[in-house]
């Protein structure tokens, strides 16, 4: 049986450069929603939940390009999202063709500061992953 | 990370296989009750109230108290044995979600139909799609109502089923019988790769 995204708590350092004062939480999760590490501060079941949920995120925000195109829609069009709430903030960064970064900080985030370390966090993340062979990931789904 | 790692939460260290499925079915057919039932984990739930305008759009055929519905997914784990554990999606019913439902869709290994026995035919969009795609499938009949069921044959003819794809019958709500549910999909995935099954194991 061809068996999904496994879980890759080796690659955890990977996200320190993630941890700012602020920063609640990060994800590293695969296009299949599937987890592929995460920090510490975040526990293995809460974790599955937060990959499920910005992998859904990630669904309807790349969805959404369709009504943002001059009419060639290309699903590729997503970048990021970014989701204010009253408690923080949640980004989603992609993170490679088939992986995602997601963090979870604290409204006191500085945004210019912190977006620019994510972002260099996932090109590492990029980099490494893309190494990675994956299985699951057939053409059929 | 929890001080005291419970056998029901966590995930034992000896997991290696993640295997996705997709929870399917119409509108109000039970998907996220199914979800919570067999989730070992607090499941993800994405509701929203249905309004006005939805509820012209989603006719819940009389379901009373159908005052939510999945907008973006239902998302719940159940670990199987100690080296298979199941992460189930399950995805809006509806067709306006389908753009959402084929990216929610990547990397799943199979997925569960569930059915409504007075309503077989809205079945039918999401077994067409799963057929296209190769995707191997069981139907479960969501039983919640108890109705009397015809016998399997004129079942398996009403949804037009291959001989090979599972047919059974479950009540969501009841953690044995969805489990039963989900096992006969799973079954059935193994039972199409089985090249692929023996690699793995």
């Amino acid at each position: 049986m061809n068996t999904n995204t496994v879980r890759r708590p080796e690659l955890r350092w990977m996200l320190d450069d993630v941890l700012l004062p602020e920063v609640r939480s990060a994800v590293v999760l695969a296009r299949d929603g599937l987890v592929i590490t995460a920090t510490g501060e975040i526990d293995e079941a809460d974790a599955d939940r937060f990959a499920a949920c910005l992998a859904s995120l990630r669904a309807a925000s790349a969805a959404s390009a369709e009504f943002c195109t001059d009419g060639s829609t290309s699903e590729s069009a997503w970048n990021q999202t970014l989701v204010e709430l009253s408690t923080g903030y949640v980004f989603l960064i992609a993170a490679g063709p088939h992986a995602y970064l997601g963090v979870s900080t604290t409204k006191q985030v500085d945004m210019g500061p912190a977006t620019q370390r994510f972002h260099a966090v996932v090109q590492k993340l990029g980099a490494e992953l893309g190494t990675i062979p994956r299985s699951g990931d057939s053409e059929r789904s | 990370m929890g001080s005291e790692p419970s056998d029901e939460v966590y995930l034992a260290p000896t997991v290696r296989t993640a295997v996705k499925v997709l929870v399917l079915g119409p509108f109000a057919v039970g998907k996220s009750t199914f979800v919570g039932t067999l989730s070992e984990i607090p499941p993800l739930y994405t509701e929203e109230t249905i309004t006005r305008t939805g509820a012209v759009a989603d006719d819940p055929h009389g379901i009373s108290g159908k005052t939510t519905t999945t907008v973006a997914l239902d998302f719940g784990r159940r670990t199987l044995n100690d080296r298979l554990v199941l992460y189930m999606f399950g995805t809006p019913g509806q067709r306006r979600f389908l753009s959402l439902w084929e990216d929610l869709a990547y990397g799943s290994l199979g997925a569960l139909v569930l059915a409504d026995i007075a309503r077989i035919e809205e079945s039918f969009e999401i077994i067409g799609v799963l057929e296209e795609r190769g995707l191997p499938y069981a139907v479960a009949i969501n039983d919640f109502r108890n109705a009397e069921m015809p016998p399997d044959e004129e079942l398996r003819e009403a949804f037009d089923l291959l001989p090979e794809v599972p047919l059974v019958t479950c009540d969501a709500r009841e953690r044995d019988s969805a489990a039963r549910a989900m096992i006969s999909l799973v079954e059935h995935v193994l039972s199409v790769c089985p090249q692929q099954s023996q690699e793995s194991a």
